[in-house]
């Protein structure tokens, strides 16, 4: 697949490199401490030592940004893996073979992604409870039918194609024809679905952390964060403001990304 | 005709199957309801005797129909934290939740439409350019920070409003619809700019169509065209975007209700969420779910009605 | 005094090399009742010298020159409203894809009446589908009633394109421009219209302009042929002069290439 580049390609590739960067870096290292409190460094606005301020406890606001994205990053990592991976079997064996079994398979997945996923999700979660592992577990299972969907299509398509018949004629195996030779045929659907995805995840597991079901004190995720920090809406606004707004830049960077792959492969 | 009435069944099986599905879901919870209201030591005597006066101890099926029957009754269960009936907690809250989600729809659907009009029919890199960015940009900000944004500008910036002073429906119908405007406005955002983009490709697509070549030929203006011809085929997807809108507004109140301290069912379900209050959660769910299946065949009525080739 | 007069008209695409022309100094006239074929291969200019009589070759995409006289109307003289008023009243055109053609969530009867909606606001709901009921039977549709109520995915192409074409007469145009309108369809279907055509044309004396690549079709059609090879005229004159001696070698070609077994047809005739 090649991707002409533009403007949208650009800037949500160095955007989500950047933040990549900054997350795996906030792995092993942040400029403070992110569980140390300060009594005396309590609510200060932005400054140069403390980018974003600090919080009620006198943590860096940054600092805990850096940690608080990782969360969130690697959650929605491992949900849209979980998706993409279920998805692309249920969807390939289904769009390859059709039959029953796929006409029962697609109209559940049609039934499912009608609901929202947070929706699905809170019901899954007020179930079995909140929690990292839970929340991962829940999202991942919701996230497998759009991904499923999208890859029938695409085998659906191309299953009767003749280079496909000629292979199947050579005595390929099935196995082979379906992630050798069709699966890099589905890339230029399967790349968009998965940054949309992913933001999708992002977006879910913070909300479901602020409304305080998702991820639970101490592990600290952007969602959660923004549920503490709208207590000190009033006396350190820059809490909520940077946490926010690393929400909004994560989404945005990938968001973009896509956009510009999307737009890059139609052109040409 | 004959194809509405096969709607409508498959409509009517839709609701068993969801409301089967949500009566199931909370069968499998783990720990017994007994043990949240008489606590971990109560005597075996008294776990029974409570549990033939909830019903468990009946087959499943038997007790999925009396639920069934109750809740279309509008018996909802009682509330095992606040002991009283799950119907006379949603009664004020319900309104509120559903006055939200109308507003949100209605300020999505008057703004998205004339401007996803607008776009469609105006040829312009640049107005491409910033449709498209202002379209990534409110997608990318979560409804609940918008919220809170606007809480911190209007709210306690400016003062135009106080966050949380919600003032109740039976108060004042007029102070309680400006209260939710701003929730609304939050909620609906990132639908606007989703159907703005949605309607204005459509256009561009039936643009192209070869129908707008023969429409021209016969003299017709371009408003005309536009008017008589390009926008209820381009309408038919965005319907149905639309009612995924009005599902996800419905489903983005549980959220914004936190956010802007409304007394609704989304605060009542996140708070029942953590009490383990299964009775309220399964109702508030079962209504919620109702809403999308509804929505989502209103959609598909209102479709069959603006497209002949699906009536076939 | 000609019904229409196209004199040195030149289209060039904007984007294409600058000696290369769509239409490269076309000039012919047509009169009153006049059948006139335009014929060649695809991409020799045919459509878009049609497309610039009927004025739907925006100013935006080509330059063009030379003039187009219609009725002693300068075509590109006038502005988008003028246009509007010629086109669906004096002109009127029919394309190849009657499916497409038609607008997919409307009923037939509307989309015919389009032209009176448009030209003749006098008219009340009664008076417009009479009308619209007569230009059906013109173009025969027997059962104009039952098609009126249809959809276009309910009807069959050849249908769609009687309606089409009523469409086009129901304001009584000097000139019905078809643009390759038998081409999508069968056979026996395209026999049928060109009889209707000529039927048209012989009893209420409509002027046509015919624009296809099939010869066989032109020949059976048309009073006059123009040859065009690209964007420009390489013959012209009486249908019949040009099939018997054909002067350029391109149309020679073409009739050379009209499958046999329809040149015996046609011989025994």
């Amino acid at each position: 697949m090649k991707i002409k580049k533009n403007a949208y390609f650009i800037t949500g590739g160095i955007l989500s490199a950047l933040l990549t960067i900054l997350i795996v870096v906030g792995m092993f290292w942040t400029p403070y401490s992110t569980t140390a409190m300060n009594a005396k460094a309590k609510m200060q606005p932005p400054s140069w030592s403390h980018i974003l301020g600090t919080d009620n406890f006198g943590r860096d606001v940054f600092s805990r940004v850096m940690e608080g994205a990782g969360t969130s990053f690697v959650i929605a990592l491992l949900v849209v893996l979980i998706g993409c991976v279920c998805g692309i079997v249920i969807g390939s064996l289904c769009g390859y073979y059709g039959g029953i079994a796929d006409m029962i398979l697609m109209h559940v997945c049609d039934t499912i992604t009608a609901f929202p996923a947070i929706l699905l999700a809170l019901v899954i979660i007020s179930i079995t409870g909140g929690g990292a592992y839970n929340i991962v577990l829940a999202l991942g299972i919701l996230f497998i039918p759009s991904f499923a969907r999208v890859v029938r299509t695409q085998y659906a398509g191309i299953r009767d194609l003749n280079y496909i018949k000629s292979a199947r004629l050579m005595g390929v195996s099935a196995p082979r024809i379906l992630y050798a030779h069709i699966l890099p045929n589905t890339l230029p659907v399967l790349i968009p679905a998965v940054t949309i995805g992913f933001n999708n995840a992002v977006l879910a597991e913070a909300s479901m952390s602020f409304l305080g079901i998702g991820i639970q004190p101490p592990q600290a995720s952007l969602g959660s964060m923004l549920k503490d920090s709208q207590n000190y809406l009033n006396s350190a606004p820059w809490y909520a403001l940077g946490t926010g707004l690393a929400v909004v830049l994560l989404i945005l960077a990938f968001s973009l990304l896509s956009e510009g792959v999307q737009q890059g492969s139609r052109r040409s | 005709m004959k194809l509405v009435l096969k709607k409508i069944i498959s409509l009517i099986i839709t609701l068993f199957i969801v409301s089967l599905l949500a009566f199931l879901a909370f069968q499998i919870i783990p720990g017994d309801p007994t043990t949240k209201l008489l606590g971990t030591n109560a005597t075996p005597e008294k776990v029974a005797q409570l549990r033939s006066q909830l019903g468990l101890d009946r087959p499943v099926l038997i007790r999925y129909m009396d639920w069934l029957v109750s809740f279309v009754k509008g018996e909802f269960g009682t509330s095992y934290t606040y002991n009283r009936a799950v119907s006379t907690l949603l009664a004020d809250k319900l309104p509120v939740t559903v006055l939200l989600t109308v507003l949100s729809f209605l300020i999505t659907a008057a703004v998205s439409v004339p401007i996803g009009i607008w776009a469609g029919s105006t040829r312009n890199k640049w107005v491409d350019h910033v449709f498209v960015i202002l379209d990534q940009v409110l997608m990318a900000i979560p409804p609940f920070f918008f919220g809170m944004v606007s809480c911190f500008v209007f709210g306690i910036v400016l003062r135009w409003f106080m966050p949380g002073s919600f003032i109740s429906l039976s108060e004042s119908f007029s102070g309680c619809v400006s209260y939710l405007i701003l929730p609304a406005v939050c909620l609906a955002l990132p639908r606007i700019a989703m159907t703005v983009r949605m309607l204005r490709s459509s256009i561009q697509e039936e643009l192209t169509q070869n129908y707008v070549y023969t429409a021209r030929s016969r003299g017709l203006s371009r408003s005309g065209i536009m008017r008589r011809h390009i926008l209820k085929n381009a309408m038919i997807p965005v319907v149905t975007f639309l009612a995924v809108s009005a599902a996800e507004i419905m489903t983005g109140t549980i959220i914004i209700e936190q956010v802007f301290t409304i007394p609704g069912t989304g605060r009542l379900l996140v708070s029942s969420i953590g009490n383990r209050d299964f009775p309220v959660v399964q109702a508030i769910i079962v209504i919620l779910a109702a809403w999308i299946v509804i929505v989502n065949f209103t959609a598909d009525m209102l479709n069959h009605w603006m497209d002949p080739r699906l009536r076939q | 005094m000609s019904l229409l007069e196209v004199n040195d008209l030149r289209v060039r695409f904007h984007g294409t090399a600058p000696d290369h022309y769509a239409v490269n100094g076309v000039s012919f006239s047509m009169e009153q009742g006049d059948i006139l074929g335009l014929v060649g291969e695809s991409g020799t200019g045919k459509t878009v010298t049609a497309m610039c009589i009927s004025g739907l070759l925006p100013r935006e995409k080509a330059y063009r020159s030379g003039n187009i006289l219609l009725d002693q109307t300068e075509i590109f003289d006038c502005t988008e409203a003028e246009l509007n008023r010629i086109l669906g009243s004096d002109i009127t055109v029919v394309f190849q894809e009657p499916m497409t053609s038609f607008n997919p969530v409307y009923r037939i009867g509307r989309q015919v009446e389009e032209g009176l909606y448009v030209h003749e606001k006098g008219l009340d709901r009664a008076q417009k589908k009479a009308r619209a009921l007569e230009a059906m039977r013109r173009a025969g549709l027997a059962d104009a009633e039952e098609v009126y109520r249809k959809y276009p995915h309910e009807l069959s192409g050849g249908m769609l394109q009687r309606a089409m074409i009523a469409a086009a007469i129901v304001t009584n145009p000097k000139l019905l421009i078809a643009d390759e309108i038998t081409t999508a369809l069968d056979v026996t279907i395209q026999a049928q219209i060109i009889d209707l055509l000529l039927d048209l044309n012989r009893k209420e004396g409509m002027s046509i302009l015919f624009i296809s690549h099939d010869l066989r079709v032109v020949r059976r059609l048309c009073s006059h042929v123009i040859v065009m090879q690209k964007g420009r005229i390489v013959e012209h004159g009486r249908t019949d002069d040009v099939f018997a001696h054909p002067e350029h070698s391109y149309t020679r070609h073409l009739i050379e290439a009209i499958p046999s077994r329809d040149k015996r047809v046609n011989e025994d005739e």
